[in-house]
C-alpha cells in the first residue's frame, strides 16, 4: 500500500501566462483593412472550408487548394482583364456571375473600382466581400509588348516563403531507422512576378523521412520534389507561354483536368459548373497531376485561341518483375501518386514510369456562347498491366492512349447550359451535360453525368462521386434559396451507379448522397449554419455460407449532422464553435460520432494574430469519423479526421513585425483515452499522444 | 468504511457500469440554481458557484457570497459543500471559493481562486473571459493524499440582446493526481435565452472527455419578482431536475431537487448574498 505520488504539475508557467494575457494592455482594435495583406491568409480557411466540406477530403486537393486561394491572394486577378474561367474560381462566385462581370465590363467599360461589382445584376454585397481580397484593378501596365528590362526589374515582386514542419512524437519507420531521412518536412518556396506578364516559381519539398541528397539518376537534386515554371503572359497574340511545370483544363474536364478540382462542398451551386482555365502554371507541394514541358496559348482573328503543349515527365511505378520477359521494359500495374520517398523500396519506385504528351485545344469564344475541343496523346516509356483482378479490367493499358473531346458553354439569360464530351481510346463516350438557374432568390443546376466503364480518361477530372470520369452514371441536382434577407438554405441531391466494379466493391453498385444547409446571419458579423448530410451506398462484404466465403455487397448508410456559429465580435476577436454529430449504419453494426469545439481568434495588435481550439471527440471508431477543420499557416487547408475518443488543442501565432515579413508558428497536440499506439504500419506511434510543431517565414520584400 | 462502500457503489454506477454512462462529480455542483435547470449553465450569466463558468463572474456588478450544500442520493458519504465569493472592480473581478466533498474515509477538498474581466474589443459590446485555477486534494484513509493544480476557461458572449453563448473548459493544463490518471477534463457550450425577465431557456452541450457526451436543458420562469421556478433534465446518464429561487432583495435562496431512475433523489440548497 504505497501512498499516492503527487504528479508534477506544469500548471504554474501555464498560469502566469494566461494571467500575463488577461492583466496586459487592452489590446487596440486591430483595423485590418480586407485588402491589405495584413488580413493574414488564416482568414483563407474559412473561405475554402465550404469548398472543400466533402466527407473525406484528399490532402492533395486541400493543399492545391490553399496554395491556389494564397496564390490568388497574393497576386489578385485583374478585374478588368481577368477571363469567365479565372473569375468562376473565386469563391462564391458561380460560371454564370463570372460570365455577367465580363459581359457587364464588354457593355459598359472597365471597372473603377472593385466595388462596382455591386451594380452587376446578381453579385450581391456578400459575394463582394467574399472575391475582393482576389481582385484588383489594373497595374499601370507598360504598353509595349515587351518593356525594358530596368522596367521589369523595378517592378519585381519577390515572395518567399519557408517552411518547416515535424511531429514531435515519431513513428515506427524512424525509431526502427527504416527512412533514410530525417523527420522534418521541408519547404521552400520562391515567386517573382512582374505585373501578370512575368512569373518564375519554384518549389522545394522534402516530405517526413525523406533525405536531402543528390541522385540525378532518380532525379533528385537535394530537395526530393522539385517543380516550378516560367509564364509569359499578355504578349501581344501570345496570351500564355509556360515553360517547365504546367496544368491544363479545359470544358468540364472529362477529357483534361489537371490540378485542382472541386468536388462536391457545402456550396451546392458553384463546384457543379467550374469551367477550367487552360494552361497555367504549376508550383504546388502537391506531387502528381501535372505535366512538364512548355505550353502556349495563341489569340486568332475569329474570337478563337489555340493552345498546344507538350510534356515529357518521370513518375513513379512499381516495376512487374514477374511478367514474362520479353525484349521491352518491364510493365507496370499502377502510377502511383503519394509521391513520398522514404525507404529503398520507395525510392526504387521513383522515376521508373515515363509519360511523354502531346495536346491542346482550340476555343471559340464569343457573348453567350463559348466552344471548345481539345484532345491528347500520351506515349509511355514502359507498357502498364492493371493486372487481371476485374475491378482493374477497364484501366489505361498498353503502351499510350489518347483522348479527344469537346465542350461548350451557353448563357442564355439567367440560365446556362454546358456540357462536355469525350472519345477514349477504346471508341466509348463519356460526358456530362447540365443546366444552371441563377435568379435573384434562387439559383439551381442539375448535372447528368455518364462515364462508363471503359471510357478509361487518363488525364480527366470531371465532376462526380469518384476521382476519374469513369464507370460512373449520375444526376446531381443542387439548389440555393434565399428564404428571408437573413435566412438562406442550399441542398443537393446526388444519385449515382457504378456499372462495373471497384477497389474493395466486387459487384456493381448504387448511391445516393443528400445534404442540407440552413444558414442563419443575423448580423453582418454572426452567422450560424446547421447543415445534414446523408449518405447512402452499397460497400464489399464476405458472407459465409456453408463454411464458403462468398464476396458480395452490404448498404451502409452515414449520418452527419453539424452547428457552426462564428462571431466576429470586432476585427481583433471572432469566436468559433462547433458541434457535428455522426452516425454509420450497415445492416450488422452502429456507430456513433460526437465532436465538440470552442476557438477564439485574437489580434492584441494589427502585427500580431492568435488563433486557439480546443476540441473533443468521441466516436465508434473510424467508421463514424469526423473532420473539422482548422485554422493552419499560409498555402496550408487542414481538416483533420477525428475518430476514437480524446482531446485536440492547437494554437496558431501568426507575427508581422514589418508589411513584408510574416512569422508563423503552430503547435498542435491530440490526446487519446483508448489508444496505446497511433496510425499504423511506419507512421504508427507508441503511446496515446501525437503532437506537431509547423513553423513557417514569408518575406516579400 | 460504510461510507466508503457507498460511495465506490454510486461511483460506479454514475461512472459507467451499467449502462456505460457516467458523469464527472467535479463539475456537476454550481449551485442549487444551476441544479435545478439540469445543469445547463454554461451560458446561465447570473451564475454563482465555485463551479459554474469562470466568465460569469465578470457579470457581476454587486459582491456576492453564495453557500452550497448537496447530498448526492441521500447518501451521506457524498455530501458536497462549498463557498464562493465575488469581488467585481473596475479592472476585473476577482472570485474565489472551497468546496469539499466525501465523508470519512474519503474526502476531497477544492480551493478556487479566478480572475474575470469583460473586453470590448473596441465595441460598444463586451465578451467576458474567465479563468479560474483550482486546488484538488484528494485523502483516501489507508492510502494516503495527494494535489494537484488544474485551470478552467470560461467565455460568455452576448451573440444577440437575448441570445448569450458560454463556453466552459476544465483542466485544460492536463493535470493528474496519480500518474496515468487524470483529472476530468470537460468542455460544454451553451445557449441562453432570455424573453425579458420572466423566461430562460438554457441548453448545454457537455464532454466529459471520459464519458459519452451530455445534453443538458433548462428551464427558469419568474411568475412573480419574487419567486422563480425551475425545470430541467439532462442526459447520460437521464436526470430530472426542478427548483425553486426566492429573490429578497439582498438575499436570494434557491433549493433544487434531481431524480435519477435508479439511484434516487438529490436534495441541495444554496444562499446567495448580495451587496
Amino acid at each position: 500500500m504505497s501512498p499516492i505520488r503527487l504528479v508534477p504539475q506544469r500548471a504554474l508557467p501555464v498560469l502566469i501566462g494566461l494571467l500575463a494575457v488577461f492583466t496586459g494592455p487592452l489590446p487596440t482594435t486591430a483595423q485590418t483593412h480586407p485588402d491589405t495583406l495584413h488580413t493574414d491568409t488564416t482568414n483563407l480557411g474559412p473561405r475554402l472550408e465550404p469548398i472543400l466540406d466533402a466527407l473525406s477530403t484528399t490532402d492533395r486537393t486541400a493543399t492545391l487548394a490553399a496554395e491556389q486561394l494564397a496564390n490568388l491572394k497574393a497576386q489578385p486577378l485583374a478585374l478588368n482583364r481577368a477571363s469567365v474561367a479565372d473569375l468562376s474560381m473565386l469563391p462564391r462566385l458561380t460560371s454564370r456571375d463570372a460570365h455577367r462581370i465580363v459581359q457587364y465590363r464588354t457593355d459598359n467599360g472597365p471597372f473603377t473600382a472593385v466595388e462596382d461589382l455591386r451594380a452587376v445584376d446578381g453579385i450581391g454585397p456578400a459575394a463582394v466581400q467574399s472575391v475582393r481580397p482576389f481582385l484588383q484593378l489594373e497595374e499601370t501596365a507598360s504598353r509595349s509588348i515587351f518593356p525594358p528590362i530596368r522596367t521589369i526589374t523595378s517592378n519585381l515582386r519577390v515572395r518567399l516563403t519557408q517552411r518547416y514542419t515535424r511531429r514531435l512524437d515519431l513513428g515506427r519507420g524512424f525509431r526502427e531507422d527504416r527512412f533514410l531521412g530525417p523527420p522534418g518536412r521541408l519547404t521552400t518556396r520562391l515567386q517573382l512576378a512582374h505585373e501578370r506578364r512575368l512569373q518564375l516559381a519554384l518549389t522545394l519539398d522534402k516530405d517526413p523521412g525523406e533525405p536531402l541528397r543528390w541522385s540525378p539518376q532518380t532525379q533528385t537534386y537535394g530537395f526530393d520534389h522539385i517543380t516550378g515554371s516560367l509564364a509569359l503572359r499578355d504578349l501581344g497574340r501570345l496570351e500564355t507561354l509556360v515553360l517547365g511545370d504546367f496544368t491544363a483544363q479545359f470544358g468540364q474536364g472529362v477529357a483534361l483536368w489537371q490540378g485542382l478540382r472541386f468536388g462536391k462542398g457545402r456550396d451546392p451551386i458553384a463546384p457543379a459548373h467550374k469551367r477550367g482555365r487552360g494552361v497555367r502554371p504549376y508550383h504546388s507541394a502537391s506531387e502528381t497531376s501535372f505535366f512538364r514541358g512548355a505550353a502556349a496559348t495563341i489569340g486568332l482573328p475569329g474570337e478563337l485561341s489555340l493552345t498546344a503543349f507538350a510534356s515529357r515527365r518521370r513518375r513513379d511505378a512499381s516495376v512487374d518483375s514477374s511478367s514474362a520477359a520479353g525484349t521491352g521494359p518491364l510493365p507496370v500495374r499502377t502510377v502511383s501518386g503519394g509521391g513520398q520517398h522514404r525507404t529503398p523500396s520507395e525510392l526504387a519506385r521513383k522515376g521508373t514510369f515515363g509519360e511523354t504528351t502531346l495536346g491542346g485545344a482550340l476555343a471559340y469564344r464569343r457573348a453567350g456562347l463559348h466552344l471548345g475541343v481539345t484532345g491528347y496523346r500520351a506515349r509511355f516509356s514502359r507498357p502498364l498491366r492493371p493486372g487481371d483482378r476485374p475491378y482493374r479490367r477497364f484501366r489505361v493499358t498498353g503502351d499510350g492512349t489518347s483522348m479527344l473531346g469537346g465542350y461548350g458553354t451557353v448563357f442564355l439569360g439567367d440560365y446556362t447550359v454546358f456540357g462536355d464530351v469525350a472519345r477514349s481510346p477504346r471508341g466509348s463516350f463519356g460526358g456530362l451535360l447540365g443546366a444552371a438557374l441563377d435568379g435573384d432568390y434562387a439559383e439551381a443546376v442539375v448535372v447528368g453525368r455518364r462515364y462508363p466503364p471503359d471510357f478509361a480518361s487518363f488525364y480527366g477530372n470531371a465532376f462526380g462521386d469518384g476521382s476519374r470520369p469513369q464507370n460512373e452514371m449520375g444526376v446531381y441536382t443542387g439548389l440555393q434559396l434565399q428564404l428571408a434577407p437573413k435566412w438562406s438554405v442550399g441542398a443537393y441531391l446526388d444519385q449515382y451507379r457504378a456499372p462495373w466494379l471497384q477497389f474493395n466493391v466486387p459487384r456493381p453498385s448504387t448511391g445516393w448522397e443528400a445534404r442540407v444547409v440552413l444558414d442563419y446571419a443575423p448580423r453582418p458579423w454572426l452567422s450560424s449554419y446547421v447543415q445534414v448530410r446523408v449518405q447512402d451506398e452499397d460497400e464489399g462484404t464476405e458472407y459465409r455460407r456453408a463454411g464458403r466465403s462468398l464476396e458480395g455487397l452490404q448498404r451502409k448508410r452515414r449520418y452527419s449532422t453539424r452547428w457552426h456559429t462564428e462571431y466576429l465580435f470586432s476585427d481583433a476577436l471572432t469566436v468559433r464553435t462547433r458541434l457535428e454529430l455522426s452516425l454509420h449504419t450497415t445492416p450488422d453494426a452502429r456507430s456513433n460520432g460526437f465532436f465538440l469545439s470552442q476557438g477564439l481568434r485574437w489580434s492584441p495588435h494589427p502585427t500580431l494574430t492568435a488563433d486557439v481550439r480546443i476540441a473533443f471527440f468521441d466516436t465508434d471508431g473510424f467508421p463514424a469519423r469526423i473532420y473539422a477543420y482548422e485554422h493552419d499557416l499560409r498555402y496550408s487547408f487542414s481538416a483533420p479526421v477525428f475518430f476514437d475518443r480524446g482531446r485536440r488543442a492547437y494554437a496558431l501565432v501568426r507575427y508581422e513585425p514589418f508589411s513584408s515579413l510574416a512569422l508563423e508558428a503552430k503547435y498542435g497536440v491530440t490526446r487519446y483515452d483508448n489508444r496505446t499506439t497511433i496510425g499504423s504500419g511506419l507512421n504508427q506511434t507508441e503511446g496515446s499522444r501525437r503532437r506537431e510543431v509547423r513553423l513557417q517565414v514569408h518575406w516579400t520584400p | 468504511m460504510r461510507h466508503l462502500l457507498g460511495l465506490l457503489v454510486a461511483g460506479c454506477l454514475m461512472a459507467g457500469s451499467s449502462p456505460a454512462h457516467g458523469q464527472s462529480t467535479y463539475d456537476l455542483f454550481g449551485g442549487a440554481r444551476a441544479s435545478a435547470l439540469g445543469y445547463a449553465s454554461t451560458a446561465l450569466t447570473t451564475a454563482s458557484g465555485v463551479h459554474g463558468n469562470p466568465a460569469a463572474a465578470a457579470r457581476r456588478s454587486h459582491r456576492v457570497v453564495s453557500f452550497f450544500a448537496r447530498e448526492a442520493f441521500g447518501l451521506s458519504a457524498l455530501r458536497y459543500g462549498s463557498v464562493a465569493g465575488t469581488w467585481p472592480a473596475a479592472w476585473g473581478s476577482v472570485s474565489g471559493g472551497a468546496s469539499t466533498f466525501g465523508g470519512d474515509g474519503y474526502r476531497e477538498v477544492h480551493y478556487s481562486l479566478g480572475y474575470a474581466r469583460g473586453l470590448s474589443f473596441g465595441t460598444s459590446r463586451h465578451v467576458h473571459l474567465g479563468l479560474t485555477g483550482r486546488y484538488y486534494h484528494t485523502r483516501i484513509d489507508g492510502y494516503g493524499s495527494t494535489g494537484a493544480v488544474g485551470l478552467h476557461l470560461g467565455l460568455l458572449l452576448p451573440l444577440l440582446s437575448s441570445l448569450d453563448l458560454g463556453a466552459h473548459a476544465t483542466n485544460v493544463n492536463g493535470p493528474s493526481l496519480v500518474e496515468g490518471e487524470p483529472l476530468p477534463q470537460t468542455l460544454s457550450v451553451g445557449l441562453q435565452y432570455r424573453a425579458g425577465d420572466a423566461l430562460r431557456v438554457l441548453v448545454d452541450v457537455f464532454k466529459d472527455r471520459a464519458f459519452p457526451a451530455a445534453l443538458r436543458g433548462g428551464l427558469e420562469v419568474r411568475p412573480l419578482s419574487l419567486i422563480a421556478l425551475r425545470a430541467g433534465v439532462t442526459t447520460a446518464p437521464t436526470r430530472f431536475t426542478g427548483g425553486i429561487g426566492l429573490h429578497l432583495g439582498w438575499l436570494q435562496a434557491h433549493v433544487a431537487a434531481e431524480q435519477h431512475a435508479e439511484l434516487g433523489w438529490t436534495p441541495s440548497a444554496s444562499l446567495d448574498v448580495h451587496w
